[in-house]
C-alpha cells in the first residue's frame, strides 16, 4: 500500500521513540512509505497571498515549499499524521499543511460551488497523536486534531475509508508507563494491518 | 480600553478585509478604540514570532475590554496563522503543557479584563456541510477559549456560510448583521458592567 507519512512532531522534543516506531511498523509491513517532514525544509505554514490569489483559479499549489505535495498525497492509498498535540489540538504547522495542501484540485473539487471528493484512492487515514492533556481534558475540549484529521478529511477521502486515531493521553512520567506499553502496541497493530 | 480586532487573511481585497473594516467602524461609532491586528500583513509567524511582538499582542489583549476575531474558516477550523498566535500569545515559550493548572492561570491572567469575544467568520460551505465536518474552529474557542475567559465574558458567534455561491447583496446583508450583533453586544456587555 502507497502510504505518505505526514510527521508534524518536533524531532527536538523527546517522543520516546514514536518517529522510530511508526517507521519501522510501516517497513516491517512492507508498505511503500513517502515520508513529508514538516520540520524538515523551509515549509511555512501561514497561507500566502499568492497561494490565496490562486486556490480558486484552477492552478494552485504555486508555492515552492508546497508545490511537490499536491501529487505525492493523489497518490497516496493511505495517509498518517503523526503529532504532538498543542492547545488548539494539532500543531499550528500541521493546521497549515492541511490548509495548503488540500486545496480546490489536488483535495477536493468545486463544482457549481458544491464539494466533491478528490482524493478517492484514499482507502486508510491514521492519526497518531501525543497529548499531554488527560484523556478527560481533550474529550472537554473537543480535540480539534481528531475533529479535522478523521471527521473533516472524511468528505473527501474513499466513501468506506477506514479511520483509525492512535493516543497516548497524559504524559507525565510517573502515568506513562502502562499507557505507553499499550499506545505502542495499538500503534504497531495499527500500522503492520493498515 | 482598546480592543483588539484580529484579522487573519492573507489577501488584502477580500471579502475578510471588508468585514474587518466594518467591525472597526463599527466599534470606532461605539468609542471603543479598535485596534487592527493584520496578522498576515504585519507578517507574523506562525511557529516562531519575535519575543517582542508577542509581548506587545499579549500587553494589548491584558487591557482590552473584548476581542473581535476576523478570519475565513478553512477545513472547519481556525487558520493556521491564528492557531499560531493563540498558542504563542495565550501560553508563551515557557511552555508548560496547555491544559496544566500554571498555564491556566498565566492565560487566564491575559484575558482577566475580557466582557466579549466576538467571532466574525467566513465559512465556504453551507452551514450543514459545516455541521458534517465537525466545526472544530467553533468548538475551540467555545470550549478551549472561553473557559479561560471571566465568568461574565460572552462569546458571540457571526458566522456567513456558504459564501463560494454567495451573491454580493448577501455580503451586504452580511456586513449589517455583523454591524448590529456587535451593537447589541456592545450594549448588554456594558450593561453587565454597571451592575
Amino acid at each position: 500500500m502507497r502510504v505518505v507519512l505526514v510527521l508534524a512532531d518536533d524531532p527536538a522534543v523527546d517522543d520516546g521513540g514514536l518517529r522510530r516506531a511508526a517507521e519501522a511498523a510501516l517497513e516491517a509491513a512492507r508498505h511503500d512509505v513517502d515520508v513529508i517532514d514538516l520540520h524538515d525544509g523551509d515549509f511555512d505554514p501561514t497561507m500566502t497571498t499568492a497561494g490565496r490569489r490562486a486556490y480558486h483559479s484552477g492552478r494552485p499549489l504555486v508555492e515552492a515549499d508546497v508545490a511537490d505535495f499536491g501529487p505525492r498525497v493523489q497518490q497516496a492509498e493511505a495517509l498518517i499524521f503523526v503529532y504532538r498535540a498543542g492547545w488548539t489540538g494539532m500543531p499550528p504547522l500541521l493546521k497549515g499543511f492541511v490548509d495548503r495542501t488540500f486545496v480546490p484540485g489536488v483535495g477536493f473539487h468545486l463544482i457549481d460551488g458544491k464539494l466533491r471528493r478528490g482524493l478517492v484512492g484514499v482507502r486508510r487515514l491514521a492519526v497518531i497523536a501525543i497529548h499531554d492533556r488527560s484523556r478527560s481534558e481533550v474529550l472537554r475540549s473537543r480535540d480539534g486534531g481528531r475533529r479535522i484529521l478523521l471527521r473533516t478529511m472524511r468528505l473527501i477521502v474513499h466513501p468506506r475509508c477506514r479511520r483509525r486515531y492512535v493516543a497516548l493521553y497524559d504524559t507525565q512520567p510517573e502515568r506513562a508507563a502502562a499507557a505507553r506499553r499499550r499506545f505502542a502496541a495499538k500503534l504497531d497493530r495499527v500500522l503492520v494491518g493498515l | 480600553m482598546s480592543t483588539p480586532v484580529v484579522l487573519c487573511h492573507p489577501v488584502p481585497e477580500s471579502f475578510n478585509a471588508s468585514v474587518a473594516s466594518q467591525v472597526v467602524e463599527t466599534l470606532d461609532d461605539l468609542r471603543a478604540e479598535p485596534r487592527l491586528l493584520d496578522l498576515c500583513a504585519d507578517g507574523f509567524s506562525a511557529t516562531a514570532a519575535g519575543p517582542e511582538t508577542v509581548a506587545a499582542h499579549r500587553e494589548l489583549l491584558g487591557a482590552a475590554s473584548g476581542l473581535v476575531l476576523v478570519y475565513p474558516t478553512w477545513w472547519s477550523g481556525l487558520p493556521a496563522l491564528l492557531a499560531g498566535w493563540f498558542e504563542q500569545v495565550l501560553l508563551g515559550d515557557s511552555m508548560p503543557r496547555p491544559g496544566r493548572p500554571e498555564t491556566s492561570v498565566a492565560s487566564r491572567e491575559v484575558l482577566a479584563n475580557l466582557r466579549y469575544v466576538a467571532v466574525v467568520s467566513t465559512h465556504g460551505s453551507s452551514k450543514f456541510v459545516n455541521a458534517v465536518q465537525g466545526e472544530a474552529g467553533m468548538h475551540f474557542l467555545r470550549h478551549s477559549l472561553h473557559p479561560l475567559c471571566p465568568a461574565n465574558c460572552r462569546l458571540c458567534w457571526i458566522a456567513f456560510y456558504d459564501s463560494d455561491r454567495s451573491s454580493l447583496s448577501d455580503r451586504r446583508a452580511f456586513l449589517t448583521r455583523v454591524d448590529r450583533n456587535l451593537r447589541r453586544l456592545a450594549q448588554v456587555t456594558s450593561r453587565v458592567g454597571t451592575r
